[in-house]
């Protein structure tokens, strides 16, 4: 990756090709005079970094930077940036010059700057913003308590800081630490930046960009669990089992080691870790993530791994800000249908290729409804997939608590139905409607639960627009189970048969979960009272 | 450290389980039929509720003016307030409690529902085919009755006048609609009184508070009622907001065309939903 002095310079190799190519053709070019060069290698002779100083044209000095690797006896650049370095006595005035050539437009739109002062209109929007938020919970959440959290102390301790917040990054902090007051899942401040990134036909959609790597906590490691093909983490030869040590400037071992110790009393622990890891790997399209990791031979490999476009489809649902929906399906060898998706939403691609999945695999020994990292989303979606594997009369899932209402899920069975076995794989990661999903299917169903315990978040929300601009999600309802009586949140569902992942397994090429998910069903079809739970 | 924060389950958290519970409701001007009820005996200085209803009838164009309309298709947007969410709905209408309501898009997937007159069903990539019985069948037969307010007297057995109330800056009479039994369907739920708050300046809906039944339970409703359009020679509310569950939800009417040609079988039952009929 070359990174150039204008912000849109983020060059690949294959765009610089794309670019320099014909340039170079025409047999022309340009040169660039080092005037000063330092180059340092990593003690195990792979790795190497350099900085120098080049002279311009212009007579302007160029500072570089870059990071080589030792790849098939030579050595080649992985990154390259170059910048101009700025007298400290004119930052302010080249500040001015930059801000005026990027257009005063993004100005008008509150909360963008935000470590630039709060204008006295954007002060006022916070304060709206945090007495709207402060009313709501009051006012709405489904536990008229709030869950014996003092929010009138929460407010008189809050708003000081909310008035002397600088800028709306400090006043976010103080929403951010309002709402956190509540220890409960779905609430979140969403910065408004996030809903700038959308894509409109003019303005391409800027979703955050993935590697193809998914990985886990495995132990005391961050193990890759996955690295889906024709994606940077595939094509850098990164495989299944390594143990991710460094994203960018952070030592994963050390990170993990304090936010564990920090986290030891939070419920929502192994999401939070599990997530944070994989949202380190994510940014915005066209820039790049730079990785150590331990491979199958504990050597220590780097790679420099673009962030692509994440697949799937581009969906917008109210004030979230913008995501992916994708759905993978396939038929295993035996027969056994698999199908695997990362979020109740967007009916037409879920349920669409949900129904017509069960329908091309009504006659399988047994179908794999994996929700392993399913983000959740909407309660009907799972609802009516249970419909398809419940057999007999409807029947109540559980209810939904609002403040003064209580609404049941009730799942009714499709005209035709599968009665085969079914095995549903959960996770750490998997959230919400997922964990909802997984909860009623227990229930309804024979199925099989396999994988971790689930996330532990689930509490029905909506996301509304605040004053400032920010997104403001409130968990509006609880779901309490049918068959229990007791909430899922803090809790999360329990596994029939827990499987984790292991590194061993992993570096062999197998997903554990999926392979006893297939014992199960085979198990199931000699000796179907066998379901040799480990609980 | 930042990542120490519960907010950061929002990263996950943000797909999120909503509520969606989508009332598709339309308010709608009528007028009086021939054969009509005696209504319930007003306080001695309220007018009767049957009064109350006639003024209305007239206030919307007439008991003629309704006569003259068949059947009505309508495009309307349901709006989820503060929520950035709108759906789009499309319904086709027709006497005596023919209806047809189709609602697509990527939030929803393609959803349907319909009464033949005599079936009350709904279809969704969602839930499959349901045919509604019970509660939301007699419910949902029952409240397609073409103007239902108009025609009140078909599905209601009494119309009480029982005080006045303002709602907004309108000083309303409150009548209470009580549905009339069904033979045969004694569901607990399915009865439940309609309080309609009648202007008594202009002799406009302006409020409907009512109780419906879904399969999740029984949810109150209050639906305020505005911008009142002429359209062929009646008035209809072209603006409902919804109070319920806690949120707004907006159903604002932006076409409605009266007398068209509707194909045979419109109302009919699609295939899936007629083989569970047929079950």
């Amino acid at each position: 990756m070359w990174g150039g002095t204008d912000e849109s310079e983020r060059w690949t190799v294959e765009t610089l090709h794309e670019f320099l190519d014909p340039v170079f053709a025409s047999g022309t070019g340009w040169q660039r005079n080092v005037v000063q060069r330092h180059v340092y290698v990593g003690s195990h002779g792979q790795i190497g970094w350099f900085e120098e100083i080049s002279e311009r044209i212009e007579g302007v000095p160029m500072r570089t930077t870059g990071v080589v690797r030792h790849t098939d006896g030579q050595w080649k650049i992985v990154q390259y940036n170059t910048s101009f370095a700025i007298p400290n006595e004119i930052v302010a005035d080249v500040a001015d010059l930059i801000r005026e050539a990027k257009g005063a437009g993004d100005d008008d739109q509150p909360g963008n700057d935000n470590d630039d002062a709060l204008s006295d209109e954007q002060h006022q929007q916070v304060r709206e913003s945090f007495d709207y938020v402060w009313q709501k919970v009051r006012d709405s959440y489904w536990d008229e308590n709030l869950g014996g959290v003092d929010w009138e102390a929460a407010r008189d301790e809050l708003q000081p800081r909310l008035e002397a917040a600088e800028t709306m990054a400090e006043a976010r902090r103080v929403l951010d630490e309002l709402v956190s007051r509540m220890k409960v899942s779905h609430f979140s401040i969403i910065p408004s930046e996030a809903y700038r990134e959308l894509g409109t036909a003019d303005e391409p959609v800027n979703r955050r960009g993935e590697t193809g790597i998914d990985v886990r906590i495995v132990g005391n490691d961050v193990v890759v669990v996955a690295v889906r093909p024709d994606t940077p983490g595939a094509e850098a030869g990164i495989r299944p089992g390594w143990i991710l040590t460094r994203i960018n400037e952070i030592d994963i071992p050390a990170r993990l080691a304090t936010v564990r110790e920090e986290l030891a009393d939070n419920p929502h622990a192994r999401v939070i870790l599990a997530s944070a890891a994989n949202s380190r790997l994510r940014g915005p399209v066209g820039e790049s993530v730079t990785c150590s990791f331990q491979d199958e031979n504990d050597q220590t490999v780097e790679h420099t791994l673009n962030l692509i476009t994440p697949r799937g489809k581009a969906v917008q649902f109210g004030h979230l800000p913008e995501f992916s929906v994708w759905v993978e399906q396939r038929t295993l060898d035996n027969g056994i249908g698999y199908f695997r998706f990362n979020a109740f939403m967007h009916p037409p691609l879920v349920m669409g290729q949900f129904n017509q999945f069960m329908t091309d695999h009504m006659d399988a020994p047994g179908i794999i409804i994996d929700v392993r990292a399913n983000g959740g989303g909407m309660g009907e979606i799972a609802v009516g997939m249970i419909g398809w594997l419940m057999q007999g009369e409807r029947q109540s899932l559980g209810k939904i608590v609002l403040r003064n209402q209580e609404l049941k899920m009730i799942a009714r069975p499709r005209a035709t139905t599968y009665d085969g076995a079914v095995v549903v794989l959960i996770d750490e990661m998997s959230v919400s409607a997922a964990e909802f999903f997984a909860q009623g299917i227990k229930q309804a169903t024979n199925a099989r639960l396999i994988g971790t315990r689930t996330a532990g978040a689930v509490l029905g929300s909506q996301i509304e627009k605040l004053p400032n601009g920010d997104g403001f999600q409130f968990a509006a309802a609880n779901f309490i189970t049918a068959d229990t009586g007791e909430t899922l949140e803090g809790i999360g569902v329990p596994p029939h048969e827990t499987v984790a992942p292991d590194r061993q397994s992993l570096l062999a090429g197998k997903d554990p979960a999926i392979e006893a998910a297939v014992q199960w069903i085979k198990n199931q079809q000699t000796s179907p009272t066998d379901d040799g739970d480990t609980k | 450290m930042k990542i120490m924060k519960i907010n950061d389950v929002k990263s996950i958290c943000r797909v999120t389980a909503l509520l969606a519970v989508v009332v598709v409701a339309t308010v709608a001007a009528s007028t009086l039929t021939a054969q009509e009820p005696e209504s319930a005996a007003p306080p001695s200085d309220l007018p009767t509720g049957k009064q109350v209803m006639d003024r209305y009838i007239e206030a919307c164009g007439g008991e003629e003016a309704f006569g003259a309309i068949k059947n009505r298709y309508s495009e309307s947007t349901l709006e989820f307030v503060g929520q950035g969410i709108k759906l789009e709905i499309k319904t086709w209408a027709t006497r005596p409690n023919l209806i047809y309501i189709l609602m697509e898009s990527d939030i929803t997937g393609k959803v349907e529902k319909g009464c033949n007159g005599e079936v009350f069903w709904e279809s969704s990539l969602m839930s499959g085919p349901v045919v509604h019985e019970g509660v939301q069948h007699v419910m949902g037969v029952r409240d397609s009755t073409f103007e239902r307010f108009v025609n009140w007297s078909d599905i209601y057995e009494t119309a009480e006048c029982v005080g006045m109330t303002e709602v907004g800056d309108h000083n309303c009479y409150e009548v209470v609609l009580t549905p009339k039994e069904i033979e045969g369907m004694e569901e607990e739920g399915a009865y439940h009184p309609v309080h309609l708050f009648v202007d008594d300046t202009d002799w406009l809906i302006r409020k409907m508070n009512s109780a419906i039944e879904i399969p999740a339970g029984t949810i109150d409703v209050e639906a305020l009622a505005g911008d009142y359009q002429e359209v062929d020679g009646v008035l209809l509310a072209h603006r409902l907001q919804m109070n319920m569950l806690g949120q707004q939800r907006l159903v604002t009417t932006e076409k409605t065309e009266h007398n068209i040609d509707m194909p045979e079988d419109r109302f009919a039952l699609p295939e899936d939903v007629q083989k569970l009929v047929d079950k």
